[in-house]
């Protein structure tokens, strides 16, 4: 084809034309591209928080669900009680007007105590499972979340659960009630300083060993930081601002997994998350969020 | 290689450069461009900068009320609110001038949405309003709202003009809600964390 110079002459005209409109098309595009990053970021950071928060709660409830962990507790105060009365009962039989039933006080006495070790055993078994539980879920959650967000230039991906803690907030007392139909063993946990007490009602501490007097100090009977229920409602499930949480088993760290045992049911789980985010939307940058939940599970229900 | 009679440069092939056909239509362009750029460009990028720090802050404030309604009870929410230096985080944004914060519980009744009750301490929630009062079930909620002034990237102090964004910052009122957690009672005292 032909080409005159009169039309070069325009095109090169028009090339100036050109030029300007790609430059103001670029600084156009370069401030549409730094909003977008930041509103990305802001995004991937949502994201991240929630799915913290999700973990968090899921594994508080696992911690009490159906008021399990409300119930041992109660087992525990009340087999402790039952030791130490039926105990009473036993130096009661020493002297002459009760000897006669001293094998049968003896027997109940026996009953009681090994009831109280059946308690134990099966509280720590039941702590192990729910700690086995978490593990699993820590896991699922990880799983579910590592798809990340993927866009063009832009991607936050591999959230990953960096510390998980579980433990108790230590401002919440047990949720067992102290036993004041028996004076003598209120008397004692008072000069033991085992009882919190409180306007409405006096609750045992918790993560305490309440040892009995005597020769049944032998027996571990420790309970649990769950709430109380008040007024006949129980405590629901929530987050909390992290104050006041003491961890009593690290179940993951720097994000390994850590073997260990816990000797008392918690309350409570810590979840620290981190998200790595990379774009080059404007210029190459990488980052990585981190979100800190902390919840606590709910409170025990009413005894029947 | 150079025009003989005009002395101006001319190309290989003899055609006119944009310096003799272009100069006349880029002078008539340059009028257009400095009213694109003054009129148009240059408070564009100006105020671009307004929604940045209207998100950071909004972000700021969101944050703020989510850590507040995770309290232990509501006095603790608002000694904590008191403590913190809020207004001075706002301010570390940038162009970003916090004029008054208010933190307030705000519970609404479920059965009737529109009846609300919105107190400014701890322990000023009528009975009526608490769990298993007779207005409840009720949904509790910590606001928090902010008045702040929002500056534009470069604010052109004229005397007497008072163009918002441009002259002078931009009015904001940010206001951010979350549900208040901790939703049990105190078996010691009996009182509801809602309203301790």
């Amino acid at each position: 084809m032909k080409v005159f110079p009169r039309q070069l002459a325009k095109r090169d005209a028009r090339g100036s034309m050109l030029f300007l409109c790609i430059a103001v098309l670029m600084v156009m595009l370069t401030v549409v591209g730094i909003a977008f990053s930041f509103y990305l970021v802001f995004f991937s950071h949502k994201h991240l928080q929630n799915w913290s928060e999700d973990l968090a709660l899921e594994c508080a409830r696992q911690l009490n669900e159906n008021d399990h962990g409300g119930k041992i507790n109660n087992l525990v105060g009340h087999s402790r009680e039952l030791v130490f009365t039926s105990r009473e009962l036993y130096y009661k039989t020493n002297s002459d007007d009760f000897r006669a039933l001293q094998g049968l006080a003896a027997q109940v006495l026996e009953q009681a105590r090994s009831g109280a070790r059946l308690v134990f055993d099966e509280r720590n078994r039941y702590v192990d499972v729910s700690m086995k539980n978490l593990r699993q879920k820590i896991k699922v959650a990880e799983a579910q979340s590592k798809r990340g967000l993927l866009l063009t230039n832009f991607s936050a991906s591999g959230a990953q659960v960096v510390d998980f803690k579980v433990g108790n907030l230590d401002q919440v007392a047990s949720n067992v009630e102290t036993s004041s139909g028996v004076t003598n063993l209120l008397f004692h946990d008072r000069r033991r300083n085992y009882i919190k007490t409180g306007k409405q009602v006096d609750l045992y501490k918790a993560n305490v060993n309440l040892k009995l007097p005597g020769e049944d100090s032998d027996l571990n009977f420790e309970l649990a930081s769950i709430p109380a229920p008040v007024k006949g409602t129980a405590a629901p499930l929530r987050l909390t601002r992290g104050q006041g949480f003491k961890h009593s088993l690290l179940l993951r760290s720097a994000g390994a997994d850590v073997s260990g045992k816990c000797t008392v049911i918690p309350s409570a789980v810590q979840v620290v998350m981190t998200m790595n985010m990379k774009q080059n939307v404007v210029g190459k940058f990488e980052s990585q969020m981190r979100a800190v939940n902390t919840a606590c599970a709910n409170g025990a229900w009413m005894e029947p | 290689m150079c025009n003989k009679q005009t002395g101006r440069p001319i190309s290989a092939k003899g055609r006119r450069l944009r310096s003799q056909k272009g100069s006349a239509q880029l002078s008539e362009f340059g009028a257009a461009l400095f009213l694109l750029f003054s009129c148009f460009v240059l408070p564009l990028i100006d105020l671009s900068i307004i929604p940045v720090r209207l998100g950071l802050g909004k972000s700021i404030v969101n944050n703020r009320v989510h850590q507040l309604a995770q309290s232990e009870c509501l006095s603790e929410a608002f000694r904590s609110f008191k403590e913190s230096d809020f207004q001075t985080g706002l301010t570390k944004i940038g162009g970003f001038n916090a004029q008054a914060t208010q933190l307030s519980l705000i519970a609404t009744s479920v059965k009737n949405p529109d009846q609300s009750m919105i107190v400014n301490r701890p322990g000023a929630l009528p009975g009526d309003w608490l769990p298993g009062g007779i207005k409840g079930p009720c949904l509790y909620r910590l606001d928090l709202t902010v008045d702040a002034e929002i500056e534009p990237l470069i604010t052109a102090h004229v005397p007497g003009v008072q163009i918002p964004g441009l002259t002078r910052p931009i009015p904001f009122h940010l206001h951010e809600e979350c549900n208040w957690e901790n939703l049990g009672c105190d078996p010691s005292s009996g009182e509801f964390f809602v309203n301790k």
